[in-house]
């Protein structure tokens, strides 16, 4: 054999033992992915061309296992930035918000970067923009917020903690009790503390939904018979809520609301009284009276963005102007979203 | 003599009937009989592998010889010894850094050493590989080994071997450094972990650094051979090169993988053309995203030893495939 046929035979057997390795290869790759080792790749974010998002997706995949260092380090920075007051201040956050996007998608798996951008939205700089009664941008923080943790959870599907920063911002700062329920049922699937069937329950308790929250308050109390929040709620709900519930329930419309008005007698501006009020007036088909109370419930408490919402959706079931001094966030269907007039901006709550 | 003559006739027939049993064996892999590529695949390396033993014959003693020098020669280059100072010292400020991020202690510890150990082990593997050869061929002293009676496939061999115990000594030292750190720091992050409710023992996550070092060893073999291989016909500098480009994009296989095998018909960025660019690049690239297991560190899930065995054999047969490649162009290459 000459030596130009050795060399091709030399070749050939090497592509013939690298064709034989593919097998190999193919099952390692398979069961990174079964196993959880590799987590999936958002391809969707390179194929939307999302600038930002491709750039940091494949530096952070370029870098393998070194992109955790590196979102170390840029994590440090922004801790830096946070002290120095850089990512506080509002109209100021350019930044630290660039530091805090970079960390989430040079390293996506890492929980705390979008809990904690989550949460600088929806608290820190929502505030910021309550107090100076810019409640558009209230909003539009809370809402950036939210958007943070939900990609968060596209990134880490597998841990209760996304979920239920999640739910919270929706309990808490949306105040959109149906979406609060559903993200904290969503962590259940996955080790979880004992708090979240609760707050279940106060998600349904607040909308309200008397028979769903006091089926997950008998949940509570299933799983810890010692459970003294469950069981206070229970009771609370037995004897103040349930009665005027099950009336509704039966047609006893009047009945029903004598029974809700009797507890608000004591706490006017108690908020599951009024919320419950207000949906009696509307299964009784009152939705004139139905609006006032959801007004009321609306403008009498600290930001109640739920109570809004529904004023909001009965203003334009009614075919009227939402009153000018309800603010909601612009989270809803179109149709219920406010004219924002030529600036873009929504009205600042007066008398404040 | 001929009963000599008759034993190497035999022994030629012998490997070239492994050699066709292989590519049949090949054959079926490509075709994914009964769903056993990996048993056909696996068969036919492994007959590749005794079908070149039989011919080639190599002298282990020269191999040896050529190893033991080039591992003795390597650990006085002193770019490796300022490497390893700088990857202890990394590794050392590992503990400082982790108690920067008060709530990711010790994630920030398991990433920052184990970082620093595979960016020191790339730098060694990488600028080890590409020199070696490329050295002796500059100064001519390839010309003094090869004169003497040593294969030049043996002499690659040699130098791959002896480059990869080198890079497992200089694993070894940063594996250890790490690890006293690790012992000193874990227990107490594990307790206060532990103490917020987070399921995770200290056992199970000692472990996990332990196989990643493994895993690392291993990645450096594979990342060793290319700045080999390449050495063989280029300069060391390009070799270099070539390696860090290798290295970094093998990183992002997966990406070209789900580029090829995407069929979502309403993103008409990626046409045919595309994707069959993305599936040679995914099949040519070694996979180097496999010896990264920072998801299962960092979530403190326990990784299983059948996913060190197979990604490490992987990683051998990788390097084994390329070293061949080596012999093959050192062969024939001209000085």
């Amino acid at each position: 054999m000459g030596r130009r046929e050795r060399l091709f035979l030399g070749i050939f057997l090497i592509f013939l033992a690298w064709i034989a390795l593919q097998p190999m290869d193919d099952w390692v790759a398979q069961h990174r992915i079964i196993y959880g080792y590799n987590r999936p790749t958002p391809i969707t974010k390179i194929v939307e061309f999302r600038p930002t998002a491709v750039t940091g997706i494949l530096a952070g995949a370029m870098l393998g296992s070194f992109r955790g260092v590196a979102a170390n380090f840029l994590w440090l920075k922004m801790q830096r930035l946070w002290n120095e007051g850089q990512a506080s201040a509002l109209g100021r956050t350019g930044e630290a918000e660039d530091v805090m996007r970079t960390v989430t998608l040079l390293d996506p798996h890492w929980l705390e970067p979008w809990t904690f951008a989550g949460w600088h939205y929806s608290y820190n700089l929502s505030y910021e923009a309550e107090a100076a009664h810019n409640y558009a941008r209230q909003g539009e923080f809370i809402q950036r917020g939210l958007n943070y943790l939900v990609e968060g959870v596209s990134y880490n599907p597998g841990t209760y903690d996304l979920y239920f920063e999640v739910a919270w911002t929706y309990f808490d700062k949306m105040k959109e009790y149906d979406e609060a329920a559903k993200w904290a049922r969503a962590t259940l699937t996955f080790s979880h503390p004992e708090f979240i069937p609760r707050q279940i329950g106060h998600a349904y308790e607040r909308k309200p939904d008397i028979p769903q929250a006091l089926d997950w308050y008998d949940y509570c109390m299933k799983q810890n018979p010692a459970d003294n929040t469950a069981k206070g709620a229970i009771l609370t709900i037995r004897e103040r809520y349930l009665p005027a519930w099950r009336l509704m329930e039966q047609g006893k419309y009047d009945e029903a609301l004598k029974s809700t008005q009797y507890y608000l007698n004591v706490d006017p501006k108690g908020r599951i009284g009024l919320h419950l009020k207000a949906t009696i007036y509307e299964r009784k088909g009152d939705l004139q009276k139905a609006l006032e109370t959801w007004r009321y419930a609306a403008t009498s408490l600290s930001i109640n963005w739920y109570a809004e919402r529904q004023v909001a959706r009965l203003s334009a079931k009614l075919g009227v102007p939402a009153p000018a001094d309800i603010v909601f966030l612009p989270s809803g269907p179109p149709s219920l979203r406010r004219p924002t007039g030529a600036g873009g901006a929504l009205p600042t709550r007066p008398g404040q | 003599m001929d009963k000599k003559r008759g034993a190497g006739v035999a022994a030629r027939s012998l490997a070239i009937m492994l050699l066709l049993v292989a590519i049949g064996l090949v054959a079926l892999a490509v075709l994914n009989l009964q769903g056993l590529r990996l048993l056909f695949g696996s068969l036919a390396l492994l007959l590749v592998g005794i079908a070149a033993a039989i011919l080639l014959q190599p002298n282990f003693r020269a191999i040896y010889r050529v190893a033991s020098a080039t591992f003795f020669e390597a650990r006085r280059r002193r770019f490796m010894n300022v490497i390893l100072i700088f990857a202890v010292i990394l590794v050392g400020l590992s503990s400082f850094f982790a108690t920067l991020s008060p709530s990711a202690e010790l994630n920030m510890l398991l990433d920052i050493g184990l970082g620093s150990i595979r960016l020191c082990g790339m730098l060694i593997a990488v600028f080890l590989g590409a020199r070696l050869i490329a050295d002796e061929v500059d100064k001519k002293t390839v010309d003094v080994i090869l004169a003497k009676p040593v294969r030049r496939a043996e002499f690659v061999i040699g130098k791959f071997l002896g480059a990869w115990i080198t890079v497992t000594c200089f694993l070894l030292v940063m594996g250890v450094a790490f690890f006293i750190v690790y012992q000193i720091k874990a227990p107490q992050l594990v307790a206060k972990m532990q103490a917020v409710g987070m399921a995770l023992s200290l056992e199970e996550t000692s472990a996990n650094v332990l196989k990643a070092t493994l895993l690392i060893l291993f990645e450096m073999m594979v990342l060793t051979s290319i700045a080999i291989t390449v050495s063989t016909f280029a300069s060391w500098i390009f070799s270099a090169v070539f390696a860090f480009t290798t290295y970094f994009a093998g990183q992002l296989s997966s990406y070209f993988h789900h580029i090829a095998t995407f069929n979502d018909k309403s993103v008409a960025i990626i046409n045919p053309s595309i994707k069959m660019f993305s599936w040679v690049i995914y099949r040519l690239l070694p996979h180097f995203e496999f010896f990264d297991i920072r998801e299962k560190l960092l979530t403190h899930d326990p990784v299983y030893w059948e996913m060190i065995g197979m990604t490490a054999g992987h990683g051998v047969l990788y390097s084994l495939v390329l070293v061949a490649l080596a012999c093959v162009f050192f062969s024939y290459r001209e000085f």
